[in-house]
């Protein structure tokens, strides 16, 4: 077998290592955030063993630990993609220009709690949320006013659509307004978040799908779109929100794997070719504060994919193979106390996404622990990705940081950590089942728990939180959510007054029976669409089908 | 007797590490906790009702906080059930704090913020009248 390193090269350098290590006796120890223990020292030692070809190689070709693209940003520069949405579509819309305008070169458009959970903003469920936290969208009436004067063939456009149980309906809403404007969809670039898990166990309502149901309805839209829209990721594995919810890098990486195993398998015993649907499958992971860590876990994420997708799977294409990721920095991270500290960690956390190999990247605003941020701190945010992409000159080579000691050791003991924790999953039955038995909600509230009590005791250390707390907090401006109550209702009146009642009615009984016969749901979603039916009427339809669920937490 | 706290959220906000997180601590601590997911400010107040906790924590991180919140206390006073003392945990600005205080939320926890204090609150329940807030 090729190794890095010959033997007598070998010989010396451990001789000499052995040396250093006794006259430099650490007096700690330090470990990853995830519990990976971090040596002093690392030396060609560390990576003796490692075969170049196998573990490395070319990046744009196997394994793609080096990236997934052969001269990476230089040819494929990053998407800044920068979240954005509040209140109703016209706001939403006039920020997302604000952010082209500015350079923001794709879309990341964010819905409101209700949106969020299949509500139209008449609903009594609604009170006091309406347009927080994102955009508010009952109909296409909203939809189209979301995206005016934005050219849909031109900009690719990520719906954080996160729960497969709305993500069918504000989806489908997407495709009709392209089709109704001219534009192809075999034209159209972009991405569906579409995690049954989102629905399921990361984030919490009062009336939830079951998970198999949700499950199911985000594989719907994997099937469609292998068929009609070639050019759209149908899914987008959210890594980075079970990182949220707590959990460490090596289980954010297993879970989110682990859950693409679940889709493969299900489109496979659907009867789809694996080439037929995998090259759309894409992630979507957190950058923490851990910075080697995450870079690590970017790396390894890519070696297992392709092995999986190779030698599980069977794929050939190469862009199965590959692994494709946007990255958040992490929001958890953020502090109230002192927000401008948050342009310094999320700028790191940023740093780490682009030379762990991201595609494409959203960095934080600095007040996103007080509010959704203000006009300027969004500003920050998107100068904080030019600066780095325009300044640093990290960009210019691919992988700078392969061939480091340090660097490699990781992302080979993290590789081995993840495929542990993805056997066990495997071995419950899989991402399914792992949610429905409430395992999943479990190790998501041990490992929050666990890193509120180290936070807590001043193990972890949060500046300006647990230590070098300031006296004086300065004030920042908070961004104030609009009242778009009234011109909501006002909406919905006129959309449900200018639409066929029957045909709505229809397509709604339609839908219904293809719930209940366990098809491919998405056409049916697609003609109640057209015909003006809402948000909160085609979910009102699956909630009823297998709603209900209470999460296990 | 062991101290009864009811957690719950308000609205649609979808995060539930913290109130995890809280009722997990307070459990370990010897509370009874019954944590309730999502209601709205009136089966909040109903659950409360039923409940009869010595205090009564929402974890708000959806910025609907002052609305929300608000209309909860209104429906605890309606059922005359004001003398139970509420927090309220998560993202909560420092703008916000007076209303909500004013509103009558005995005490606001931010994040990263130490959890003795809560502590103390539901135990002085026991041993004091609970208007002594």
């Amino acid at each position: 077998m090729l190794s890095n390193y010959d033997g007598d090269f070998l010989t010396h350098l451990l001789e000499q290592k052995r040396r250093w290590d006794m006259d430099n006796e650490s007096p700690t120890r330090a470990f990853t955030h995830s519990g990976v223990e971090i040596n002093p020292l690392y030396t060609p030692a560390d990576i003796a063993d490692q075969n170049y070809f196998e573990k490395l190689g070319f990046p744009g070709l196997p394994p793609y630990t080096r990236g997934i693209f052969p001269l990476m940003y230089r040819t494929r520069p990053w998407t800044i993609r920068q979240l954005a949405g509040y209140g109703s579509a016209e706001e939403t819309n006039e920020r997302y220009r604000f952010l082209i305008a500015n350079g923001a070169t794709g879309i990341n458009g964010v819905f409101d709690y209700p949106t969020l959970r299949g509500y139209d903003s008449d609903d009594p469920a609604c009170e006091g949320d309406l347009g927080q936290g994102g955009v508010a969208i009952d109909s296409m009436a909203d939809m189209e006013l979301l995206f005016q004067n934005i050219p849909l063939d031109e900009i690719s456009v990520s719906l954080v659509v996160c729960n497969p149980g709305m993500a069918v309906t504000v989806f489908a809403m997407f495709l009709t307004v392209a089709e109704e404007r001219g534009v192809p969809w075999e034209k159209l670039r972009g991405t569906n978040q579409n995690d049954f898990l989102m629905e399921t166990a990361i984030t919490t309502a009062p009336d939830v799908l079951h998970p198999d149901f949700s499950f199911k309805l985000s594989t719907d839209i994997v099937e469609f779109c292998a068929q009609h829209v070639p050019g759209w990721h149908p899914i987008s594995y959210t890594g980075y929100n079970y990182r949220e919810a707590g959990v460490s890098a090596v289980q954010e990486a297993a879970m989110a794997l682990s859950n693409a195993s679940a889709t493969v398998e299900e489109m496979l015993s659907r009867g789809c070719s694996v080439d037929d649907f995998a090259p759309r499958l894409s992630f979507f992971f957190s950058a923490d504060s851990d910075f080697f860590e995450e870079i690590a876990k970017y790396r390894a994420a890519r070696r297992i994919w392709y092995r999986l997708m190779k030698e599980k799977y069977g794929a050939e294409s190469e862009r199965s193979q590959s692994l494709r990721f946007h990255v958040q920095t992490s929001g958890a991270s953020l502090t109230p106390q002192r927000p401008l500290n948050n342009v310094t960690r999320s700028a790191y956390q940023a740093l780490a996404a682009v030379l762990g190999g991201a595609q494409s990247l959203h960095v934080n605003a600095y007040d996103e622990a007080l509010s959704i941020p203000t006009e300027e701190a969004a500003v920050t945010a998107l100068h904080t990705q030019q600066i780095l992409r325009y300044e640093t000159n990290v960009a210019a080579t691919t992988d700078p940081l392969g061939g480091s000691y340090f660097l490699e050791s990781l992302t080979d003991e993290l590789e081995k950590s993840i495929w542990e924790y993805m056997d066990k999953i495997a071995e419950m039955g899989g991402m399914v089942a792992a949610v429905q038995s409430g395992w999943i909600h479990n190790e998501i509230a041990s490992a929050a728990q666990e890193h509120f009590k180290a936070v807590q005791s001043g193990e972890r250390k949060v500046v300006g939180v647990n230590c070098f707390q300031s006296e004086r907090e300065p004030e920042i401006e908070i961004f104030r959510v609009p009242d778009i109550r009234e011109k909501q209702l006002q909406r919905l009146k006129e959309v449900k007054a200018g639409r066929r009642a029957e045909k709505v009615e229809q397509c709604l009984q339609q839908l219904q029976r293809a719930c209940a016969e366990n098809k491919n749901i998405f056409p049916e979603i697609l003609a109640a669409v057209k015909e003006r039916a809402t948000l909160g009427e085609i979910s009102g339809v699956l909630k009823k089908h297998k709603g209900g669920w209470v999460l296990p937490i | 007797m062991t101290q009864k706290v009811l957690l719950g959220k308000l609205g649609l906000d979808s995060h539930w590490r913290g109130a995890a997180v809280v009722a997990k601590y307070l459990r370990e601590k010897g509370f009874e906790v019954v944590y309730v997911g999502n209601q709205t400010p009136e089966q909040l107040a109903e659950t409360a009702l039923q409940e009869d906790p010595a205090l009564i924590g929402i974890s708000m991180l959806s910025g609907s906080h002052v609305i929300l919140v608000t209309r909860f206390l209104e429906a605890l006073k309606k059922r005359e059930l004001q003398d139970i003392p509420v927090v309220v945990g998560g993202i909560i600005p420092a703008q916000d704090h007076e209303e909500l205080k004013e509103a009558g939320v005995k005490k606001i926890f931010t994040p990263g913020q130490p959890l003795d204090e809560l502590e103390e609150m539901i135990a002085g329940q026991g041993s004091f009248p609970s208007s002594a807030g």
